[in-house]
C-alpha cells in the first residue's frame, strides 16, 4: 500500500470521527491519535471549521408564498387530477414569444416531428402509465405482507407452480452465485394480463422482476427508469416484456438483469 | 381516507420539510427559480405517492423525490452535459489523496473564515464543485442527514458516502487554500 493510499484512509477516518459516524473502537482510537498528532488535530478542526461555516451560513430558506402555493395546488390537486405537464405548461404561459411563434409553423413542425422522431401521445401515456402500475404492484408487494404465492427452496419448485397459472414461461433462475437469491413468486396484474413475479433479494433489499406478455418489439439493450425514488430496468424479448424494480442501486438492478438475462439464454 | 384528512396529514409531515427541500434544489440546481419550481413540482408528485407511504422517514422520502425532479429538470433544460457522471480518472490526478494541512499550515482557518470576503470564496468553491460532491456536503453539513440516510437518498452504498464527503472536503479546502494564496499575491 502506498503512502498516499494510508493518508486518504487515515483522512477519511478522521471525516468518519468529526461527523460521529465510526464504530465505537475505532472513534477511541482516532480520538487518542488526535490527541498526541498536532496535524491530524489540525485537520479535524479544519473540517469542523469548514462544516459549522456552511451549516450556519449557506443554507437557503424557501421564499415566502412558496408554502402557500404549494397549499393551494396540493388542494386543487385532491379536488381534480391534474396532468404534471399541465402544470409545467402553465408555468411558462407568460413567455409571450409562444404566442408570437406563427401558429401554422409550430403545427408543421410538430406534426413533422411526431411523426418522425418522437413517440405520440399516446405511446407516452401507456408508458407513464405503465411505469405507474409496476411501482404500485412492487410498493403492494412490499405493504401487504403479500410478497410470496410460493417460497423457494430451488428454481425447480417455482417452474411447475407458474406453469399451472400462466401461459407463457416464467422462467425463475438461481441467481445466488451473483449475489441475488430467488425468495419465490407470486402473481400480479399488469398490462392487462397475469404477470408473474420472481421476487429475488440481494443484501436484505427486495427485487421484484415482473415478466408478462407484450406487443412490444424486441429490445436488445435495457431502458432504465426511476420513478418515486424506486430504480426500474426494462427490455423485452420475444413477446416478454421483463421489468426490475427495487431499491437497490440503478448499478446493482442492471447487473441482476444482466445475469438474469444471460442466464435464460444460454442454454446449459 | 378523506380528502380533507388526506390533505391535514399531507400538510403536517411535508411542509414543514419545505425548507430542507428548498435548500437541496436550491444547491443543486444553482437558481432561485429553478429551485422554486422544482420544489413545486416535487411536492406534487409526493402528495400523488403520498397515501402509499406513511410510516418511513418522511424528509428521506421527499429529499429523495426532490433531487430525482432536480436531475430531471436539470436534463430537460441544460441537457445531459450538467448532469455527467463525475469521471473518476479524469478528475483524480488533481484530487489526489493527502492532507490539506501540507500547503495551508500557513493560516489558520477560523480567522480566515471570520471575514465575509472569504466565506464568499467558500461559497463560490462549493458552488463550483461537481454534484456528486456538492450534493452530499449539502445533505450532510446543511441538513445535518446521517451517511445512511444520504445513501439512500443518493442511491449509493455508505461507504460511497464516506469517500464522496471526505474528497469533497477535501477539494473544498485545497480550492480555498489556493484561492486564499493567489488573492494574498494579488494584493501584495
Amino acid at each position: 500500500m502506498s503512502c498516499s493510499q494510508v493518508r486518504t484512509i487515515l483522512y477519511d477516518y478522521i471525516n468518519a470521527y468529526v461527523d460521529e459516524e465510526l464504530s465505537t473502537t475505532d472513534h477511541s482510537a482516532i480520538q487518542k491519535h488526535l490527541e498526541v498528532c498536532a496535524h491530524c488535530a489540525n485537520e479535524k478542526f479544519q473540517i469542523e471549521q469548514i462544516g459549522n461555516t456552511i451549516h450556519n451560513q449557506f443554507s437557503y430558506s424557501a421564499p415566502y408564498g412558496l408554502k402557500e402555493n404549494i397549499r393551494h395546488t396540493i388542494t386543487g390537486l385532491a379536488d381534480s387530477d391534474i396532468n404534471l405537464s399541465n402544470v409545467a405548461k402553465r408555468r411558462f404561459a407568460w413567455r409571450w414569444t409562444y404566442y408570437v411563434i406563427p401558429p401554422v409553423v409550430t403545427a408543421v413542425a410538430a406534426v413533422l416531428l411526431i411523426f418522425s422522431m418522437m413517440p405520440t401521445q399516446d405511446e407516452v401515456m401507456m408508458h407513464n402509465m405503465m411505469e405507474q402500475e409496476i411501482v404500485s404492484a412492487h410498493v403492494r408487494s412490499l405493504m401487504e405482507d403479500n410478497l410470496l404465492h410460493v417460497e423457494s427452496k430451488g428454481p425447480q419448485e417455482v417452474k411447475p407452480w407458474f406453469n399451472n397459472r400462466v401461459d407463457f414461461a416464467a422462467q425463475p433462475e438461481d441467481l445466488a452465485a451473483d449475489g441475488f437469491s430467488l425468495k419465490g413468486g407470486r402473481l400480479d396484474y399488469l398490462n392487462k394480463h397475469t404477470a408473474a413475479s420472481l421476487v429475488y433479494e440481494s443484501d436484505d433489499h427486495i427485487i421484484n422482476l415482473f415478466v408478462f406478455p407484450t406487443m412490444e418489439a424486441d429490445m436488445k439493450s435495457f431502458k432504465n427508469f426511476q420513478n418515486r425514488g424506486y430504480n426500474i430496468v426494462k427490455w423485452v424479448n420475444k413477446g416478454l416484456e421483463y421489468c426490475a424494480i427495487s431499491d437497490i442501486s440503478l448499478d446493482e438492478l442492471n447487473k441482476f438483469a444482466r445475469v438474469y438475462r444471460k442466464k435464460i439464454t444460454s442454454p446449459n | 381516507m378523506s380528502k380533507d384528512t388526506l390533505i391535514q396529514q399531507f400538510e403536517n409531515k411535508m411542509l414543514s420539510h419545505m425548507d430542507s427541500a428548498y435548500n437541496l434544489a436550491r444547491w443543486i440546481t444553482g437558481h432561485d427559480q429553478d429551485a422554486e419550481d422544482v420544489v413545486q413540482e416535487a411536492y406534487i408528485r409526493a402528495f400523488r405517492g403520498f397515501e402509499k407511504y406513511t410510516d418511513i422517514n418522511s424528509l428521506s422520502w421527499l429529499l429523495t423525490i426532490v433531487r430525482n425532479t432536480s436531475y430531471n429538470w436539470m436534463k430537460s433544460k441544460h441537457g445531459y452535459r450538467h448532469l455527467i457522471e463525475f469521471d473518476e480518472s479524469v478528475h483524480s490526478a488533481t484530487d489526489e489523496p493527502g492532507f490539506v494541512g501540507d500547503r495551508s499550515q500557513d493560516f489558520r482557518q477560523d480567522a480566515i473564515l471570520n471575514s465575509s470576503r472569504n466565506k464568499d470564496l467558500l461559497h463560490q468553491a462549493l458552488k463550483e464543485m461537481p454534484l456528486i460532491f456538492r450534493e452530499v456536503i449539502v445533505l450532510h453539513e446543511i441538513e445535518d442527514l446521517s451517511y445512511k440516510e444520504i445513501a439512500d437518498i443518493v442511491g449509493v452504498p455508505v461507504g460511497t458516502v464516506m469517500s464522496r464527503l471526505s474528497r469533497g472536503r477535501r477539494r473544498l479546502q485545497k480550492t480555498l487554500a489556493s484561492r486564499l494564496s493567489r488573492r494574498n499575491q494579488v494584493e501584495l
